[in-house]
């Protein structure tokens, strides 16, 4: 007993240190490229959006995820915004061709980050005057729909020609690692010998032999898993049923850029 | 009798496999966890040097729009010459005294930076120019970089160290000169991005 109280023990001290490595809290990943939870559209908007949003990405494979929070809790909105692009995976993995619009709507300000692969298209400039220009004014005047919507109409103009048609998502192999294979055939093939050894005793020696042959079963066990452990997982992505579903964010990487303000 | 000799011999080699299997293992590990580091400490020189790249544009801007404060831009300059001049190699950076020398330089050239646009307040003109909004967001998102490029750094500086120092890790680690490495000491102004008021 007293064995594993202490291992939950080093395991919660083990914990703390990690949670405390994630430098900005985001919300769970919806896997939508509308997600309001700061209550500023309409059912049907969103809907428009989303709609308009995923027809972009069916055809030029870069996703723009519209993002609305109550609150930032004191976190600095291009903070938030990058985070939250990196950790959600927005955009294609290699490419990096994701934003993300954030508005938070009691800290009035909002927020473009442009993926790695869009700061060409998309400088901070640009998205600046965006914000400046078409953002700041809507919202100014509560019209949170018109402001984004024209918004996103002005990123996708200005991200136009930066990224041909790509086929969509592929499927990230498993790289599974040279030694994982390698450590792999090695220990079948150092079993082999063992049972070899063990198979030249008939009727197995006075005792020892037969608990050799009982611990057998369960040795094997740790050695598949850990054979195997080498080759990593592949994407999991889920495709959308019916067709034109969204697939799920691509795993791009977000570096700090784009541009806010605050109205 | 002879067999069990080579079962003998057969448990042997296969527990020296173990320990050899989990060295290499380990010491892949620690080569991956290394590399980590050194791609965001390159990441990290890229924004800083992507910041001083802006520089003689920005300076060059504020003073053909205005008759500018000289001493203000002197001060710019001057800090970037020095924080340009300071390069860290990925070799250098178990060294905490050469790291805080290039944080120094590069925290002067940031209040340089900070007090050229708190100054350029003054200047309505200056402001109202496109070209100086611009090269104001522009710093305004190198910042943000900064920031980002910062911060992981040091997470992957602390998952390397984390790996160097555990057991069994630093038997490799100091078998194969796995020193650990310099995370970024937190510091208030810095990791402040300018605020820009439009």
């Amino acid at each position: 007993m007293l064995p594993r109280w202490f291992g939950l023990i080093l395991w919660l001290l083990a914990a703390v240190p990690v949670t405390l490595a994630q430098s900005v809290q985001v919300i769970p990943n919806t896997n939508d490229l509308v997600t309001d939870r700061g209550d500023l559209l309409t059912p049907t908007q969103e809907r428009a959006l989303r709609q308009k949003l995923l027809a972009y990405e069916d055809t030029t494979s870069t996703q723009i995820a519209v993002v609305t929070l109550p609150s930032l809790d004191g976190v600095p909105a291009s903070m938030y915004a990058t985070e939250l692009g990196q950790q959600w995976g927005v955009g294609q993995r290699g490419q990096d061709n994701g934003a993300v619009l954030l508005v938070s709507r009691d800290d009035r300000e909002v927020f473009i980050a442009t993926g790695y692969g869009l700061e060409g298209a998309i400088p901070d400039a640009i998205a600046s005057r965006i914000v400046r220009n078409i953002l700041l004014p809507n919202f100014r005047q509560g019209d949170f729909y018109g402001g984004i919507d024209a918004g996103v109409d002005a990123l996708v103009l200005a991200a136009r020609g930066e990224f041909q048609a790509t086929p969509s998502r592929t499927p990230s192999g498993g790289g599974g690692g040279d030694f994982g294979l390698f450590g792999f055939i090695l220990l079948i093939v150092i079993w082999y010998f063992l049972l070899k050894a063990m198979r030249k005793r008939p009727g197995g020696g006075p005792g020892e032999g037969g608990g050799r042959r009982h611990r057998r079963g369960p040795d094997l066990t740790p050695f598949i898993i850990w054979g195997s452990s080498g080759g990593s997982g592949g994407w999991g992505g889920g495709g959308g049923f019916g067709g034109g579903g969204f697939g799920g964010f691509g795993g791009g990487g977000f570096g700090g850029g784009g541009a806010g303000g605050s109205w | 009798m002879r067999s069990k000799g080579t079962l003998l011999l057969v448990v042997v080699l296969l527990l020296i496999g173990f320990a050899g299997c989990s060295g290499c293992g380990t010491y892949n590990n620690l080569v991956t966890e290394d590399e980590a580091v050194e791609q965001a400490w390159a990441n990290v020189e890229t924004t800083y040097q992507r910041r001083a790249d802006l520089i003689p544009n920005l300076v060059s801007t504020v003073r053909g729009a205005a008759d500018f404060e000289q001493e203000t831009l002197t001060q710019v300059t001057e800090a970037r010459a020095r924080a340009t001049s300071i390069n860290i190699d990925a070799d250098d950076l178990n060294d905490p005294e050469q790291m805080q020398q290039y944080m120094a330089a590069q925290q002067q050239l940031s209040g340089a930076l900070g007090r050229l646009l708190a100054v350029a307040e003054n200047y309505p003109q200056l402001r109202a120019t496109e070209s100086f909004r611009d090269l104001q967001v522009q710093l305004e998102g190198t910042e943000n970089r900064i920031n980002v490029a910062r911060t992981r750094y040091n997470e992957a500086v602390r998952s390397y160290n984390t790996k160097v120092r555990s057991f069994p890790a630093n038997i490799f680690a100091g078998m194969f000169g796995f020193d650990r490495r310099t995370p970024f000491e937190a510091d208030e102004g810095a990791s402040q991005a300018p605020r820009v008021e439009f």
